[in-house]
């Protein structure tokens, strides 16, 4: 949060004037980069996303060469050395009636269960950080696909007003209104029962591209709206007016003076849409409409802890504690980059 | 003469800054007596509303800094509590603002605004508060108060706004009036009907007023006395006539070559200032108009004494001897185009 | 003046519900990738429940007819039956769960407004304190923590392992209780499911809250407030707070639908409440179209509704709005 004079009294004085003529003289992107650079809590948010996308990336070397475990696959029978004491991942449970398996608990050692183990005896600590990589992949490429449909309705619009912005309009009116989450329920649970082949590609309900496509679908409007807003503006700004008065053609006018505008937009809400995207996905993931079985993201990991919550809670707290940092970091990240490009930009989180 | 109804002594204020504070007004001294309007003048960024809120302790102590001495009918103003000031304000000094656009809540009506004054000073019942309120409007000069006085203030004109503004003022007949630019929003024709409405008020309510203008006309239709401000310093004050019958500063020379004459011959183009003025933390060490200022001497970058005789000062070192000649000499080769 | 703007809004209301229930059917019934037939009858149909199903639901008619079908089948005669439960009638099913639906929201989003109010006021009141920055670090948490996985957390502690202590004894088992049978056990029942579902929207509001009357700080009005001699209170909460209201206002309806059809549901799946949310999950994993459909419908519909009230508050709290 920026440090305001309060009581409404504006400074007659520009304090750090010659800061500011210099950043100008640099470019709104180096003055943004500069400003950025400026912000530590913006900074250790940027590093704390760093190392969660590393160990993401990481997952497989932990998995082969420091647990040598298969993450995707059942592990009903084996056992392993803890302390020379040989155990097996899954006991036959003691509580209840006897039946059911009770799966190991964290070792709290790097190299076997460190986090335990879910009900089907895999590695829940390689599952996390592959969860990691399903998670966000789909979080950044739904962003991607947000980010260009967005920009794309909302410049079509804003820019060419008339019958296109009446209709366009329209639909993002409906889909503003109508609960993110329902619609995501309605597309998931049609396309995850379809097979979908486009000519020669066919789409399995296991594959990424689903949750990836329905995320990326559903928070359309949320950015076409103040994109299509802001290109208006500036279609009606002064130094637009004075182009097309000039006779500069509009495709030159959308290059020079409208798509850099929107594109810093855009930027300052990629963190921002990749935390809102990375919520959704561990939300549907959890009601088995994101990642499909065996495939691990956060979500899923935290509903197969379900039925460990009493006896073996780490299964399911670990993604959520991951899913926070995460969260927390990419929002720090968002409010850094929005204050760098505008500090005067409202934006709704 | 009685005693002051406020007297400012040594008044500093400055501002953190990122290096170290910024002083923003540097050691104003300033009466204001019972009955008087007093102008005061200068470009924006001069210090004006700063150094008049200041007095009524709506600075952020946070972030800005006072000194000096400022009292109010005797009283020390600037080392009050809080709640001594809050009783003071609104009741003793008020405040009109310039914009009367934005200076009222916009989801308040008129009448809601004004009762909400008056029952923060009186025991006044809510009902007797809002026919108060009707009073005050139809003595500000609005033709149907009973209507306007459940309006919201966007249902408003900007002059009708800027009335009601000065009847909220006006609702506990305070002592001091501090109006800050408050014909500046406005259209020409509705400007003269408010200067007109400050100036019956002050007969009629027998308020002293403080305005804040930068306005030279203005200065001439409603001063008794005038304070030209520069970068945070008075550089010269006076009876009103006399300052522009005689001007001593050349920043005031400036300030009413500016205005066009009304008769004779009509110049080729208005005389301006060239330049702007310093910004706080960039002010020249010597006189901070000096930078400016057509009649230059080296003696200039030195700190610049206070010359004062008949009830008047200025903040210069050209003396009498030197006044007229610099004054009208210069005036003459600036008209030649460079 | 003020009736012309209620009634366009009325009508923008409508037109939206139609164009929610006309994507809600596309969607089910215009998908490629398989028979609409088979997805409403559910997983490995017999032949002749497949062709009762094309019959019944029209679908060797043309898609607009389909559709006045469909509408007519769940908002005129409501007899829409699930084939996965066979028989079990699908509006009332919803209109029974209601209830519990209706009382986690609202009491959720009073908690939330509460709350949100709560928090941004102290901060802004405080702003730049160190209680002000704690706020605002919970707060940022707080927006960050998925509301399942808080309920899980909630119910491990609440439910097995701090429930032995003076904290947690009186939660009861996980369910629902009504207010008719029991209004205090309807309380007890609801109150952990209310402050999760409404931990991240306080957090949210605050912030919001917060940086709106910070930024109000700086308007003109606000000096002319203080310089009317009225307390900083009265300042804060009737000017300052009064015009930060009108965003907060038109926040809270967009987040109400991602309450209703989100945190809801997945917030009633981990308390164990049989709302609609409930119904939503439990024909979610038995692949149960016409339920999942109906629900959709009957909650974005719900949702819609409440915007639209929220909208009017908006007239009525911002008197500049009622002009144009």
């Amino acid at each position: 949060m920026a440090t305001e004079p309060a009581f409404g009294l504006a400074l007659p004085t520009s304090t750090g004037h010659d800061e500011q003529t210099d950043a100008r003289a640099r470019g709104p992107w180096a003055q943004a980069l500069h400003r950025f650079s400026r912000n530590g809590s913006a900074l250790i948010a940027a590093l704390v996303l760093i190392v969660v996308i590393v160990a993401s990336l990481l997952a497989p070397v932990y998995a082969i060469w420091i647990a040598g475990v298969d993450p995707f696959s059942s592990n009903l029978e084996s056992e392993i050395t803890l302390g020379g004491e040989r155990l097996p991942v899954l006991a036959p449970s003691t509580e209840g009636l006897g039946i059911g398996v009770m799966p190991i608990g964290p070792t709290w050692q790097f190299n076997a269960y460190f986090l335990g183990a879910d009900e089907q005896g895999r590695d829940v600590m390689a599952r996390l950080l592959y969860g990691g990589r399903a998670t966000l992949l789909i979080g950044s490429l739904s962003t991607a696909i947000t980010l260009v449909l967005a920009a794309f309705v909302g410049i079509c619009a804003g820019f060419f007003g008339g019958w296109i912005d009446r209709i366009l309009s329209r639909v993002l009116d409906i889909l503003w209104a109508f609960p993110v989450y329902l619609f995501a329920i309605c597309l998931s649970i049609v396309l995850l029962n379809s097979r979908i082949e486009l000519g020669p590609i066919v789409i399995d309900s296991s594959s990424l591209i689903i949750p990836i496509m329905i995320i990326g679908v559903i928070y359309v409007p949320y950015v076409a709206r103040p994109i299509r807003g802001q290109v208006l503006a500036l279609r009606k700004s002064d130094f637009v007016m004075a182009a097309i008065g000039l006779g500069v053609p509009p495709h030159r006018i959308l290059i020079r003076d409208i798509l850099p505008n929107v594109l810093t937009t855009l930027i300052v809400f990629v963190p921002l849409m990749m935390a809102l995207n990375i919520a959704t996905e561990t939300a549907l993931s959890f009601l088995s409409l994101g990642v499909q079985s065996p495939g691990a993201s956060w979500g899923t990991i935290i509903r197969d802890g379900q039925s460990l919550l009493y006896s073996r809670p780490w299964v399911s707290t670990a993604p959520g504690l991951v899913i926070i940092v995460t969260i927390v970091a990419l929002n720090i990240l968002g409010d850094g980059v929005r204050d760098a490009f505008d500090p005067r930009a409202k934006l709704r989180p | 003469m009685s005693a002051p109804l406020l007297d400012v002594r040594g008044l500093s204020i400055s501002f953190a800054g990122r290096n170290g504070p910024i002083g923003v007004i540097e050691d104003l001294s300033f009466q204001v007596h019972e009955q008087e309007t007093l102008c005061i003048v200068g470009e924006s960024g001069s210090g004006k509303t700063v150094a008049l809120l200041s007095m009524l302790g709506l600075l952020d102590p946070l972030s800005s800094r006072v000194q000096g001495s400022a009292s109010f009918k005797g009283k020390d103003i600037l080392s009050a509590s809080r709640e001594t000031l809050r009783q003071l304000r609104g009741r003793e000094i008020a405040l009109i603002s310039q914009d009367p656009m934005t200076a009222m809540t916009p989801v308040h009506t008129i009448g809601w605004q004004i009762v909400e004054q008056i029952r923060a000073h009186t025991d006044m019942s809510s009902r007797a508060a809002w026919n108060r309120a009707i009073e005050l409007l139809g003595e500000v000069g609005i033709a149907n108060p009973r209507m306007i006085v459940g309006q919201y203030p966007h249902q408003l004109s900007g002059g009708m706004r800027q009335r009601a503004m000065i009847a909220m003022a006006l609702s506990c007949n305070p002592s001091l009036l501090i109006a800050d630019e408050p014909t500046t929003a406005l259209d020409v024709t509705v400007q003269a009907q408010v200067l007109d409405l400050l100036r019956r008020l002050r007969r009629d309510f027998g308020s002293s007023i403080v305005l804040i203008t930068h306005d030279m006309g203005v200065v001439a239709e409603m001063a008794d006395r005038v304070l030209v401000m520069y970068a945070g310093r008075i550089v010269e004050h006076g009876p009103c006539e006399a300052i522009f019958a005689d001007a001593w500063h050349p920043y005031t020379w400036g300030l009413l070559d500016s205005i066009p004459p009304l008769d004779g011959p009509r110049p080729d183009r208005l005389v301006s200032i060239p330049g702007s003025p310093p910004q706080p933390d960039k002010r020249p060490p010597g006189c901070v108009f000096a930078p400016r200022c057509r009649a230059r001497t080296a003696i200039c970058a030195e700190p610049p004494p206070r010359q004062a005789a008949n009830g008047r000062d200025a903040l210069c070192f050209i003396d009498y001897a030197d006044r007229q000649a610099r004054r009208f000499g210069l005036a003459e080769n600036m008209d030649q185009p460079a | 003046m003020m009736l012309a703007v209620l009634l366009q809004r009325l009508a923008q209301m409508l037109f939206v519900m139609f164009g929610i229930s006309a994507l809600v059917f596309l969607i089910f019934f215009a998908t490629p990738g398989s028979d609409p037939a088979a997805r409403i009858a559910g997983k490995n149909a017999a032949p002749e429940t497949l062709l009762a199903v094309r019959h019944d639901f029209g679908l060797d008619r043309p898609l607009p007819v389909q559709y006045v079908v469909m509408m007519k089948k769940l908002f005129v005669t409501q007899d829409l039956v699930s084939f996965v439960n066979r028989g079990l009638k699908v509006v009332p099913a919803i209109i029974e769960a209601t209830p519990v639906t209706l009382s986690l929201v609202f009491g959720a989003a009073l908690f939330w407004v509460l709350g949100g109010l709560l928090v941004g006021i102290l901060a802004a009141a405080c702003r730049d304190s160190l209680a002000d920055r704690i706020l605002m670090i919970l707060s940022l948490t707080g927006v960050a923590i998925p509301v399942f996985w808080l309920g899980e957390m909630t119910n491990l502690l609440s439910q097995n392992r701090l429930h032995d202590t003076l904290f947690f004894s009186w939660v009861p088992a996980l369910g629902y209780v009504p207010f008719r049978a029991d209004p205090i056990g309807w309380f007890k029942a609801l109150l952990l499911p209310w402050l999760t579902l409404s931990l991240g929207f306080i957090g949210i509001y605050g912030r919001v809250l917060r940086a709106n009357i910070v930024e109000t700080y700086q308007e003109d009005f606000i000096r002319t407030a203080r310089a009317k001699g009225i307390s900083e209170t009265r300042v804060l909460l009737r000017h300052a707070l009064r015009m930060s209201l009108v965003p907060f206002v038109t926040m809270f309806g967009l987040d109400f639908g991602a309450l209703v059809g989100g945190g809801a549901l997945v917030t009633e799946v981990i308390f164990g409440l049989n709302g609609v949310g409930k119904l939503t999950y439990d024909s979610l994993q038995s692949l149960d179209l016409p339920v999942i459909m109906a629900s959709v419908m009957y909650a974005s519909f719900f949702v819609v509704l409440a915007n639209a009230v929220v909208d009017m508050t908006y007239v009525v709290l911002d008197p500049r709005m009622r002009s144009h």
